[in-house]
């Protein structure tokens, strides 16, 4: 009988060992909009997302977690292959670090707009101007990390499936393959980084180059250039080179608010320079100059206001936000903005008369 | 007689003569931050940070190298897994979602941290106190504080700090911080700091439960607690470095 109590004992306690060491997360966003059709009609969208993460913490030198995603318009609107977001295993040995699966790495700086990031690419304007995070895509990866002092190290990733390959092949060709690796370390009081991507599924070498320092504003400049691997001509060189630039400051004050300001340039030098250049077409069309303007004032801690905008100065188009989050309770926040596109019907990226060219969301978060 | 009346003058001077005689404002200083710098230090801790809207809760872990070196790690739900890394002057932030580091150089070291009354740099302490400060006694002698005697000491910015004044007061017996009022370059007052608990460990006083008033905030307060607190622990290699903030 003992034994048996003692089983049972062990039976019901072991689901509550394994989940003292984990940690899970719930992040759900409820939001419902209101905005024009294509057809210049009112129309309304519900949408619900979500985020379920769980996260080991048993071994202070292995790390991993795993994160679903998922966002419901009546039916699911997330890719089947985006719903894993991540994925991955995270191991700290003597000299270096292994992470393997899927996660996120940043390479260069910029919030919006970034030369330097040549894995997922922050040189396209982003739509959803009322996102927390504006760039969070994944990929599955093995990545190599090699610290060479406190404040430099050197990593080295190779990245399986390409972006261009269709989903649920189980064979990666090796000619998809996509590596390289970057070195960051500080300089005086400025940081450097230089990295080189090579892509095998569109045959490209992508060096890059970024600085990162501080002149009364955190300021960032980063360089890449996508060179075809065969033949470039002196056209494709120009056309490849890619250049962001940004400064960040946020100033506090004596009654406790806080005002931030942070504007991010995307610049192709050798792209579009005139509207009557560009096709139309936001996969093609590479202008030579998007900007990324954000103001955020926030009188208290839990009540913020934010005007973002995405501007396209050479064909006079662009988006603007007002938004707003109240903190109402820890981790629950409701969420408020609005938007108005502006520009030609044609325009690549944005404009009037067309489908969600104005609108107003409100909507609530919660993190649990 | 007359050495009657100058031992008897000694006598008396001798009982009115406060402390200060014995110590330079300086000197107290020094002891006191003998009692908040360690070698190392490891601990878990909690801020608790109220508003007119409530009451919100954030729990850490943290560890420290000598006075200017520091992770943060947050274990609560809405922040879980982001660090805050402070080398110097420098501060890194690290959020794992983006699995990106921010660096902090300027102004930005002066905000607060998650809606609470402390700052990066409250949070992380300052270089030694007197290579940024000139300290001159404020009274004479100690003064009662919550029953206490403290020496209450006027520290000048020397150079360009967070706060160009503050007022202290030290417990004279234990040399641990009472009480401090922090003010702008203007002599307004910023923000009032209280020392709630202390802790003995390892022969030493240590403050571990703070209270921290905004003035200029309405309705708020962050309350400061370290438990679980060791310190002179050995850490492992690199622990104040990018690779084990981005980890």
């Amino acid at each position: 009988m003992k034994k048996t109590l003692c089983a049972f004992f062990i039976l019901i306690m072991s689901p509550v060992v394994l989940l003292a060491d984990l940690q899970t997360s719930v992040d759900l966003t409820l939001l419902v909009s209101f905005l024009r059709d294509a057809a210049g009609n009112p129309a309304m969208t519900f949408l619900a997302q979500g985020d379920v993460g769980f996260k080991a913490v048993m071994v202070p030198d292995v790390k991993a977690e795993v994160v679903f995603t998922a966002a419901f318009m009546d039916t699911l609107v997330t890719p089947p292959e985006d719903i894993l977001k991540k994925a991955y295993i995270k191991t700290k040995f003597e000299s270096l670090r292994l992470t393997a699966g899927k996660t996120r790495v940043s390479w260069g700086d910029g919030f919006v707009f970034n030369a330097g990031d040549v894995i997922f690419g922050s040189m396209t304007p982003v739509a959803d101007l009322s996102a927390s995070l504006l760039r969070d895509s994944t990929d599955w990866m093995i990545d190599l990390y090699y610290p060479l002092g406190d404040f430099s190290f050197i990593e080295t990733i190779l990245l399986p499936y390409s972006p261009l390959r269709t989903p649920g092949d189980l064979l990666v060709s090796a000619y998809e393959l996509r590596y390289g690796g970057r070195i960051v370390t500080k300089v005086f009081d400025m940081k450097l980084e230089t990295g080189y991507l090579f892509r095998n599924d569109t045959a490209a070498h992508i060096p890059y180059i970024g600085v990162q320092g501080n002149l009364f504003f955190d300021v960032f400049l980063n360089a890449s250039m996508d060179i075809p691997a065969i033949n470039p001509s002196q056209a494709d060189i120009q056309n490849g080179l890619a250049v962001a630039a940004g400064l960040f400051r946020m100033f506090s004050f004596e009654d406790g608010s806080s005002l931030v300001i942070r504007c991010e340039a995307a610049s192709y030098p050798f792209g579009i320079w005139n509207e009557t250049d560009a096709a139309g077409d936001p996969l093609t069309d590479r202008f030579g100059l998007l900007l990324y303007p954000e103001i955020a004032y926030a009188p208290m801690d839990i009540l913020s206001f934010q005007l973002r905008g995405m501007i396209n100065p050479i064909d006079s188009s662009g988006m603007v936000m007002v938004g707003t989050t109240f903190s109402i309770y820890q981790g629950f926040d409701i969420l408020a903005y609005t938007w108005v596109m502006y520009g030609d019907t044609d325009d690549s990226f944005f404009g009037w008369d067309r489908q969600g060219d104005i609108g107003i969301a409100v909507g609530i978060q919660y993190i649990y | 007689m007359k050495r009657i009346i100058i031992l008897l003058i000694i006598f008396l001077m001798a009982g009115t003569v406060p402390v200060v005689a014995q110590l330079t404002a300086e000197q107290v200083v020094q002891k006191m931050e003998a009692n908040q710098v360690h070698e190392t230090s490891k601990s878990t801790g909690s801020m608790i940070i109220t508003n007119q809207f409530g009451t919100r809760t954030k729990t850490f872990t943290t560890i420290a190298e000598g006075e200017d070196k520091m992770l943060l790690e947050f274990t609560n739900k809405t922040e879980n897994g982001q660090k805050i890394l402070r080398v110097k002057d420098e501060i890194y932030l690290y959020y794992p979602e983006e699995e990106v580091i921010l660096r902090l150089q300027g102004g930005a070291l002066k905000e607060s941290i998650f809606g609470s009354n402390f700052s990066y740099e409250d949070l992380t302490g300052e270089k030694g106190i007197l290579s940024s400060y000139s300290a001159t006694f404020s009274t004479q002698g100690t003064v009662i504080i919550d029953g206490i005697a403290c020496y209450h000491i006027s520290l000048s910015g020397k150079k360009s700090v967070s706060y160009p004044y503050q007022e202290i007061w030290v417990e004279a017996n234990r040399f641990v911080l009472k009480k401090a009022s922090y003010y702008s370059l203007t002599k307004v007052k910023l923000k009032e700091l209280t020392v709630l608990g202390v802790t003995q460990l390892a022969g030493k006083y240590i403050p571990s439960h703070f209270l921290m008033i905004d003035v200029n905030r309405k309705d708020s307060k962050t309350e400061f607690k370290l438990e679980n607190m060791q310190v002179n622990v050995k850490l492992p290699a690199n622990q104040f470095s990018l690779e084990r903030l981005s980890f």
